[in-house]
């Protein structure tokens, strides 16, 4: 079930697109977030400092396969007719978040150590105002507003995973399974078998008499 | 060799026309279901969704943990035949996703249209029969789903909601009120089984000069054989296998005229039904007094 959470096997079986650009999307989340603790964590923990180019990196990359599979939503015509609201809304919120986080990085360059500084206040109950660009506000809105939807919305999918009746029981033909809701039936009277009408006919064919 | 099957052009209703008959009265009353569609159907179907989701957790679970990411739709074998977008496996479910959304989460009841949440109408109910019964349960969409979500459970539990208002169709329902009748899906008489019997005990000392028995509702046998009823009446040189097979093992074996039917759609009913149909094989076995039942479809 762990690997079903990590490399989704099934939809390698299925769809090798929608694979490849899902396992690249997560991979290069996981690294911009490990990236991310260094904002958090005082002092910052070694692992975090060796994948700093790494995560770089792939923040850059992220908006590929993220525009990749809304691509996939917007081009495919199967995926178009079952896409919802909430699915172009949490890609469209990523979306946003990692282009102005790559612009921060990139262009409009804020000074991590007020970033950090205001973190750690937020942390510690000291709040501060950084001053910063106001694209800096908006990513960070932004995510905020992510934190919010995450946990009420399909993004939980990996969650899910290890809740699925198909992924978590498996048939065990040894033991015996008692249905919880398990409710008597009895058939109606007209059904009692054998029917009037077969009667006869049964005890002539018991008898060998035929026709 | 694979061979690839190209994926359709989306053909919007292109089978809503295909649909299943209805169920007629007389088997209606057979099998315990409403005689028609109740009045107050809604209602009825609502009250029976209500107990399919707090009984079938894979059910509640199937419709919340759907991502929508479509690794199902072209996995179909209905879908690749027709080309009808709502015989994708996910577009199938959420015709009862829709439902479910509206009347049993917090999400469809705020946000209505927005989080596809629908109101139970008659054009729903339409869909519900055409599409649910466009699907044959062979759970191949499961194989292909990251979850596991398997659409085969939806359509169950969307037939039985249906059935608790008295809508199904006269396939399944005929098969079921046969099974009560006769014992069999095909309807074969108690007589004629034994008849049949008969005859095949003749045709093989006849042909192969052969004297086995194909013995029928013998008390105290050791194996009672549940076959598919076809066996006996289409495919007779299964059922001859069968004796052959028993009489070079040295089993002694019995087929029964109240219970010779493998095959059950009670599946594709409902749950009381489907229980009702597999008892008699439990009756059956406890009438003969045998020791195993051999069961096959």
């Amino acid at each position: 079930m762990i690997g079903d959470a990590l490399w989704f096997p099934n939809l390698f079986k299925g769809e090798k697109f929608l694979w490849a650009a899902g396992i690249t999307f997560h991979i290069f989340l996981w690294l911009v977030l490990l990236r991310r603790l260094r904002y958090f964590l005082y002092p910052v923990p070694g692992f975090v400092e060796g994948i700093q180019s790494l995560g770089l990196y792939a923040g850059y990359l992220i908006p590929i396969p993220l525009g990749l599979l809304l691509a996939r939503r917007l081009v495919e015509e199967k995926a178009l007719y079952i896409s919802i609201l909430g699915d172009y809304f949490s890609l469209f919120l990523l979306l946003v978040i990692v282009i102005s986080g790559t612009l921060l990085g990139v262009f409009f360059r804020t000074y991590l150590v007020e970033v950090k500084a205001y973190v750690l206040g937020m942390i510690h109950f000291q709040p501060m105002i950084p001053q910063t660009h106001w694209l800096f506000g908006l990513h960070l809105f932004l995510v905020l507003i992510l934190l919010i939807y995450f946990p009420f919305s399909k993004l939980m999918h990996s969650g899910g995973l290890f809740w699925s009746p198909t992924r978590n029981q498996r048939a065990d033909f040894e033991k015996r399974f008692v249905n919880p809701w398990d409710f008597p039936v009895a058939y109606n009277p007209e059904n009692l078998w054998p029917p009037q009408k077969y009667r006869q006919e049964l005890a002539q064919a018991k008898e060998g008499k035929k026709e | 060799m694979r061979v690839a099957v190209p994926v359709p052009v989306l053909r919007d209703g292109a089978s809503q026309n295909q649909r299943c008959h209805p169920a007629k009265e007389k088997d209606m009353v057979k099998i315990d279901l409403p005689r028609e569609r109740v009045k107050d159907w809604k209602e009825a179907m609502l009250k029976k969704m209500a107990e399919v989701l707090d009984k079938y957790r894979s059910v509640r679970l199937f419709m919340d943990i759907c991502v929508k990411c479509g690794a199902c739709a072209d996995k179909c074998q209905f879908f690749l035949g027709t080309g009808d977008p709502k015989n994708m496996p996910v577009a199938r479910a959420d015709l009862f996703r829709k439902v479910y959304k509206k009347y049993f989460t917090l999400g469809g009841k705020i946000w209505g249209r927005a989080n596809e949440a629908e109101d139970l109408t008659e054009g729903i109910l339409q869909d519900w029969y055409t599409y649910f019964y466009q699907c044959s349960e062979c759970r191949r969409c499961s194989i292909f789903c990251p979850y596991g979500i398997d659409t085969a459970e939806i359509t169950i539990a969307a037939r039985e909601v249906m059935a608790a208002a008295g809508i199904a169709t006269k396939y399944v329902t005929e098969v079921v009120a046969k099974v009560y009748d006769t014992g069999n899906n095909l309807g074969i008489w108690p007589p004629a089984w034994k008849d049949n019997c008969a005859f095949l005990e003749e045709d093989l000392k006849d042909t192969e000069g052969l004297d086995l028995k194909f013995p029928v509702d013998e008390v105290g046998a050791e194996v009672l054989l549940v076959p598919p009823s076809a066996d006996n009446f289409v495919n007779t040189n299964t059922m001859i296998g069968y004796a052959k097979m028993f009489h070079a093992a040295g089993i002694s074996w019995t087929t029964s005229t109240y219970c010779n039917e493998g095959g059950n759609f009670g599946l594709f009913l409902n749950y009381a039904n489907l229980k009702k149909v597999n008892n008699r094989i439990l009756e059956t076995a406890r009438d003969l007094k045998v020791k195993k039942v051999y069961w096959g479809e």
